[in-house]
């Protein structure tokens, strides 16, 4: 496990009075962070944490080798292009429709054809049971609908992290075993995962190979 | 000394912000000429403020400048044929209209209309989280959020001063000549006032359209990015955001005018 290249690693990080913690996702792996239903705002905190927005009060939190707070800007906006993030709470821009904040950072940060983009989230949607994505503001939108398309978001260009905040809420059992299957894709060609749950991480039932799936503890307080 | 340490502490908060301005408009201006901070996204932006704050608003300028037309050209050519200074329309006009009021309301127009929607907008953003989405994706809210409202804001202005100035001159000219003034040819009118020109006038007239109409962005986008509670904010932050930019239009102003005239 420990041999894979290190995607995302967590360095004595604490928030609070919580003991320190230590974190490593590597290329192929998916690693497990189990986290209370009520937990959210906590769970935002560690994300924009894991993505470099708001660095832990303590510790050091390296994305592919690079510390970020050690990061000019416009290599640390290039670096959060490679994270596919599904966010727990706010998610979406309000005055774009849900389709224009799925292919959002990929135009802002590719110069590949809006067409391909376009035809790459419609197949992922597809793959998760939505007949196209929403042409609608997000606050029009079925909720169960919006979670898949943050699914498709979060796994549309390739990412090097998949950061997945609760992805398996008001989501159908069928539905989250496409996404357990795309996510088991994406780590096929190396990409790294690190999902929060508040379910038993057995119960997405990922492929061990080719990286091992590991659970860690609790999660961490962030002294909110 | 408790009202000393209050004028102190006003003034020590007006001059921070000032040098806040100062810097983000520096700053924004660094990135506005870096064509690597002009994706696709961002210029997507960039469109849909021309449009909203130059096209949309074309129409109700274009009224203003009608109304205005025929009240400042009529009563300088009547007062001016009474006083037996005919000649001087072109200068008054020039002075009038070119360098004052047409930058001038057409800034107030852009600053009611779009400053409050820019403040009120970037503020509700802030305020659901929206914005730290973007930053999570690798947006910066700076480049793709401030920058083409600014650069969107200050061309808008600049378009639709141009606009007005012609509208006004046009109507005044046509609404004397229909209620019988003694208005001359046409040809006449327009030489009197490209006459009375002069290339300060151009410099003048870009100064006090595009300056104003950047600034009013950044002021407004600054009132709201820097909202912080909850929904009740936001309409402060759109009020603070007006006084201010209203504030800096008048500034302006009277600084080119300084720099140009005297």
């Amino acid at each position: 496990m420990s041999s894979t290249a290190t995607i995302l690693e967590m360095t004595a990080v604490r928030w609070g009075q919580e003991p320190p913690l230590e974190l490593r996702v590597g290329a192929g792996e998916c690693v497990f962070l189990r986290a209370g239903g009520d937990d959210g705002r906590r769970v935002r905190a560690f994300g924009d944490a894991v993505c470099g927005i708001e660095p832990p009060p303590e510790g050091v939190v390296r994305f592919n080798g690079a510390d970020w707070r050690e990061l000019p800007p416009a290599e640390a906006e290039r670096r959060r292009a490679r994270i596919g993030r599904v966010f727990e709470g706010a998610a979406w821009v309000s005055n774009l429709d849900v389709d224009e904040n799925v292919l959002l950072a990929q135009r802002h940060h590719t110069r590949r054809p809006d067409a391909e983009l376009r035809a790459e989230a419609e197949r992922l949607a597809r793959t998760f049971g939505l007949a196209r994505l929403p042409g609608t503001r997000a606050a029009w939108t079925d909720p169960r609908d919006l979670q898949r398309a943050q699914w498709v978001r979060a796994l549309l260009g390739a990412p090097a992290l998949l950061l997945l905040e609760f992805p398996e809420r008001r989501a159908a059992a069928v539905h989250v075993a496409a996404l357990a299957a795309a996510v088991d894709a994406a780590r096929a060609r190396g990409a790294g995962v690190l999902w929060i749950t508040a379910r038993a991480p057995a119960s997405f039932a990922l492929s061990s190979a080719p990286g091992a799936v590991a659970a860690v503890g609790g999660f961490p307080e962030t002294g909110e | 000394m408790n009202r000393l340490a209050r004028i102190g502490a006003a003034t020590r908060e007006g001059w921070h912000r000032s040098l806040r301005l100062a810097a983000l408009s520096a700053g924004l201006l660094g990135l506005a000429v870096r064509r690597s901070r002009w994706p696709r996204t961002t210029r997507n932006v960039l469109a849909r403020q021309l449009l909203f704050t130059g096209v949309f608003a074309a129409r109700f300028i274009g009224i203003v400048a009608v109304a205005v037309g025929l009240t400042v050209v009529l009563q300088a050519k009547v007062w001016l044929a009474h006083a037996g200074q005919s000649a001087l329309v072109g200068p008054l006009l020039v002075a009038a209209i070119v360098r004052e009021l047409g930058p001038l309301l057409v800034n107030f127009i852009v600053i009611g209309r779009s400053g409050t929607a820019i403040a009120a907008e970037l503020a509700s953003m802030r305020v659901a989280g929206e914005v730290s989405v973007l930053d999570a994706q690798g947006l910066d809210p700076m480049a793709y959020l401030v920058l083409p409202r600014a650069v969107g804001s200050a061309l808008s202005v600049l378009c639709l001063t141009v606009l007005f100035i012609a509208l006004s001159l046009a109507s005044g000219f046509l609404g004397g000549w229909l209620l019988g003034a003694q208005m001359g040819p046409v040809g006449a009118f327009l030489d009197s006032v490209f006459g009375a020109m002069n290339p300060a006038d151009v410099l003048n007239l870009l100064a006090k359209s595009l300056a104003p109409g950047w600034l009013m962005a950044v002021i407004c986008a600054d009132e709201g990015l820097s909202v912080r509670g909850s929904l009740t904010d936001v309409p402060q932050a759109a009020s603070r955001a007006v006084t201010r930019s209203v504030a800096a239009l008048f500034i302006v102003s009277a600084f080119v005018s300084i720099l140009t005239y005297l």
